[in-house]
């Protein structure tokens, strides 16, 4: 069955801060549209602070428990004000973006279709009508584009209505968001469309179809290249140098 | 006194036992949750991320996140941070593109999983009785900061099999918490 959202693991290293920055990106675009992965983003957050800042019932006490906060709260804080906590804060400088990362961040340049590609991916690549797309076949525009420390593969593609992605394996994870227009995947079934994650792991051969409408707008973050099954999609995939 | 009511004493009144008394429950985990990242100076962050409780106390939203939730979120920004010199990107309410709520997916209610988020010693519970190799993968990525990958390898299994015992691990906790609270 068709599963629409982001992977448990790829939201767990999310909300952990361990992500790679590829798959970081696809989960803050995919978050930006769809409130229930950011529930369960919330939701392993919460799990994080209990496994981390939780006390355990009936555990022996541990036998210096305060000796750092009495240490910090007797040399580094001085609390005898709150102006002088006020002042070692302010030292400080900016720290919204630890609290509120979101708003410590300008909003992008706006735009006319500023509402096509959520600001996390119009922050790495601008806005959509700037893309310096490459158009390897008609109704095909491609645009690659790297991250600094990712191991991902980052790509933008732009297919028109009946389009068809050959049968592919994948080296790891493939996950695409649909940005606009409509995907279906004709070996597993399943109709994709805005907001909506689209994913294959290594070992899942399956071959897709841009629905019928508007041109299908996808952002893809793959693990590793495709696999091609068959002569017409090895030559396809040779050739537009995604194998 | 609870966390919510210290930190609301914080926020309203700059209450300075309340921030002793929140720095006393909590830096000392904090601490061992920095340096288990991986981060040098982790004392120092630790100072940064009670500075930063005491300065924006007030932005506090108790109805999103549990106190302990929302000190995790924020030592979890200042390591990374530390580690990776670069943030990572959020989703923005600000967003035109932001989509508040959603029609396909029957989940529950918002509301009925924040409720879950205030209870960290219920989290805390369920997590303690896990199977030993769930839990284990659960302490290499929260508190280690490894990947499911780098975790994989560590505990000598399959990728699949480690991201079969973190499906395993997550369902049976949220089955827990929706049995124990309704």
């Amino acid at each position: 069955m068709a599963e629409y959202h982001l992977p448990d693991a790829i939201l767990l290293e999310y909300a952990t801060g361990v992500a790679d920055p590829g798959h970081a990106l696809i989960a803050a675009c995919h978050l930006t549209l769809c409130p229930r992965c950011r529930a369960r983003v919330a939701e392993l957050e919460a799990f994080g602070a209990a496994l981390v800042l939780g006390d355990d019932e009936g555990a022996p006490a541990d036998p210096s428990p305060d000796a750092f906060a009495d240490r910090l709260l007797a040399e580094v804080f001085d609390t005898s004000s709150a102006a002088q906590l006020d002042a070692a804060s302010e030292a400080l400088g900016s720290d919204l973006d630890l609290v509120e990362p979101a708003l410590a961040l300008e909003p992008p340049e706006q735009r006319p279709r500023e509402g096509v590609f959520p600001w996390p991916l119009q922050r790495v690549i601008g806005p959509f009508e700037d893309i310096p797309w490459r158009t390897p076949l008609p109704g095909l525009q491609t645009f690659d584009f790297q991250l600094p420390g990712a191991t991902t593969i980052t790509r933008m593609t732009r297919a028109r209505a009946g389009m068809k992605v050959a049968r592919h394996d994948h080296r790891g994870l493939e996950l695409d968001l649909i940005l606009a227009g409509g995907l279906h995947d004709r070996t597993r079934g399943g109709e994709f469309e805005r907001g909506d994650i689209q994913s294959a792991s290594e070992g899942v051969t399956h071959s897709l179809e841009i629905l019928p409408g508007e041109p299908c707008l996808i952002l893809s973050v793959n693990e590793g290249n495709f696999v091609p099954d068959g002569l017409v999609s090895r030559l396809l995939y040779r050739y537009l140098g995604w194998s | 006194m609870d966390d919510a009511t210290l930190l609301e004493a914080i926020g309203q009144r700059r209450d300075t036992s309340a921030f002793e008394e929140l720095c006393r429950r909590y830096a000392t985990k904090l601490r061992r949750y920095v340096a288990g990242r991986g981060v040098g100076d982790a004392e120092s962050i630790v100072q940064e991320v009670m500075l930063v409780v005491w300065r924006r106390a007030d932005r506090f939203d108790p109805g999103r996140a549990s106190v302990a939730t929302w000190l995790y979120t924020i030592a979890r920004n200042r390591a990374t941070d530390a580690l990776r010199k670069r943030g990572r990107p959020v989703p923005d309410p600000r967003d035109p593109a932001f989509v508040v709520t959603q029609a396909r997916t029957p989940d529950p209610a918002p509301d009925a999983a924040t409720a879950r988020h205030q209870q960290i010693a219920a989290i805390r519970y369920a997590m303690t009785h896990l199977p030993a190799e769930q839990r284990a993968l659960l302490n290499r990525v929260y508190i280690d900061g490894q990947t499911i990958a780098e975790a994989a390898r560590a505990m000598n299994v399959p990728l699949g099999t480690a991201k079969s015992r973190l499906r395993l691990a997550l369902a049976s906790v949220r089955t827990q918490l929706s049995v124990s609270h309704g």
